[in-house]
């Protein structure tokens, strides 16, 4: 009788198009978790991740060795996307940090037609910064350095961007694209420079990890940009994606449970 | 005069934005899940509109590197060279481009022979990096180490021809990391990237990512 039933799922639910249920209530759950965190104020308790603390540590290495620094927040080409708004918040910690111990920070511009939103916001974030830290005289546009438009020759840019201003560290933090695995090996050849990176494709983990001092794993980077801003929406939009990656497995284990016992529940799950 | 300059003040204000992201995303995501058949038109519409908006961003695109640049010939700071040939090669493509179309030789040639080059030769520099970078990874530390170490030598002789001549078993074991543990771990991550691309759009629609209207510095 039970199996029946599963079995006959429903080919929609009249109020929603076909196969749409499903999607929408992950949306209304997730809008509804980042409400709840918003409304109560909740802060949620982030670790400090070594990354973010050797993000300090090279700051002040620049400054001991009078070197700038250069910070890549990516190749946006998809406009301002998850990665990007992380990569920015990082990029407001570490202009704090520079503007305290008097850093210069060198930024790389891509020139994609969706990034053209992000120039404005991080000459906004660095110059607000220098101005809040009482160091104005330190907002340089000439540290902001346009670069190419696809992933290739944005990446060569940047390599020659750091070949010329030989900083003593480089971050790359945000939608980076495959050409960020040279990066490390470029500091290296450099020569004193600390490599921070960050990776979201699964192939160019590996080579990130072992190139650079310390990467950022896919969503290790939204976890630090919660820590840096220490902003309850960014804590809730964490905890969001913990809570329904977190039912996901559930129902993925579940199914595949069921699945083994000959109960098929996947049709009830593109109602 | 006094009317524009209040229009701008509103159009410039953060709650118009906000405002103009919500009604948009309203217009575009009910239709999606639900079915009402008035708001379809409206979402075709909306979607034009945002593909059209999306083109202005290359004109300004056009023209910031061109400012950009030429102020760097004014100055002439380490590297202005390269910014020159960038402007040069810019305009070459666009008026080539708008006077005998993209199909034509004269804006065919440049591409082929620059854009498509430097893209190839970025992929076999890339190559010795990656030699390189994956001479110090594939090396036996410790335990975690040696799991990265077996799944690559798998790999490695699943992709040789002569090895899995010699060893046909060598083919099933590598299709089924491919297959099963690459792609359960892939998948994962695209689960998590989604989900973080949801609650972002949230984020957005309840004025609290400020960094989204270009007011970075209220957060």
């Amino acid at each position: 009788m039970m199996y029946n039933l599963i079995q006959q799922a429903p080919m929609s639910l009249s109020l929603f198009l076909p196969g749409r249920a499903v999607g929408f209530t992950i949306i209304a759950l997730s809008f509804l978790i980042t409400l709840f965190y918003l409304w109560t104020k909740q802060n949620v308790p982030i670790r400090l991740l070594p990354q973010v603390e050797a993000m300090k540590e090279a700051v002040g290495r620049c400054a001991e060795m009078g070197r700038p620094l250069v910070y890549t927040y990516g190749n946006p080409t998809q406009g301002m996307d998850y990665w990007t708004v992380a990569g920015l918040n990082l990029l407001r910690y570490t202009a704090e940090e520079a503007a305290k111990l008097g850093v210069q920070v060198v930024i790389p511009l891509s020139a994609t037609p969706k990034a053209l939103i992000t120039h404005a916001v991080v000459k906004d974030i660095m110059k607000n910064t220098f101005v809040a830290a009482g160091t104005e005289e330190m907002y340089n546009e000439a540290n902001f350095r346009l670069t190419g438009t696809d992933d290739s020759t944005w990446g060569l840019a940047i390599t020659r961007i750091l070949y010329e201003v030989r900083p003593a560290a480089h971050f790359w933090l945000g939608f980076v694209p495959f050409s960020t695995v040279i990066f490390g090996e470029v500091c290296r050849d450099i020569g004193q420079c600390i490599a921070i990176g960050s990776s979201f494709y699964l192939s160019q983990i590996a080579f990130t990890v072992i190139s650079s001092d310390y990467t950022f794993i896919a969503q290790d980077l939204i976890a630090a940009s919660a820590y840096v801003t220490k902003d309850p929406a960014q804590g809730g939009f964490l905890r969001n994606i913990d809570i329904i990656v977190l039912i996901m497995v559930g129902v993925i284990t579940l199914a595949s449970i069921l699945l083994t016992a000959g109960i098929n529940i996947v049709p009830w799950m593109s109602v | 005069m006094d009317e524009c300059l209040i229009m701008m003040e509103i159009a410039r204000k953060r709650e118009t934005a906000i405002i103009i992201t919500t009604v948009s995303f309203l217009i575009t995501f009910l239709p999606y899940f639900f079915p009402i058949p008035a708001l379809d038109v409206v979402q075709k519409y909306t979607v034009d509109w945002a593909l059209i908006t999306s083109y202005f961003m290359a004109i300004v695109g056009f023209y910031y590197l061109t400012k950009v640049n030429l102020i760097r010939l004014q100055k002439r700071p380490q590297g202005w060279l390269y910014g020159i040939i960038t402007v040069i090669l810019v305009w070459y493509m666009c008026i080539t481009g708008f006077a005998f179309g993209t199909g034509h030789m004269s804006f065919k040639f440049f591409y082929d022979a620059i854009a498509l080059s430097l893209t190839a030769m970025v992929g076999a520099i890339q190559g010795f990096y990656l030699v390189g970078a994956g001479n110090k990874i594939f090396r036996f530390r410790d335990v975690k180490s040696s799991f990265l170490l077996g799944a690559a030598v798998v790999i490695l002789l699943k992709n040789a021809p002569v090895t899995t001549v010699i060893f046909p078993g060598i083919q099933p074991v590598g299709t089924y990391l491919i297959d099963i543990l690459v792609n359960s771990a892939n998948r994962a991550f695209k689960i998590g990237t989604a989900i973080a691309g949801i609650a972002l759009g949230i984020r957005v629609l309840l004025g609290k990512e400020s960094s989204q209207v270009g007011l970075a510095t209220e957060g």
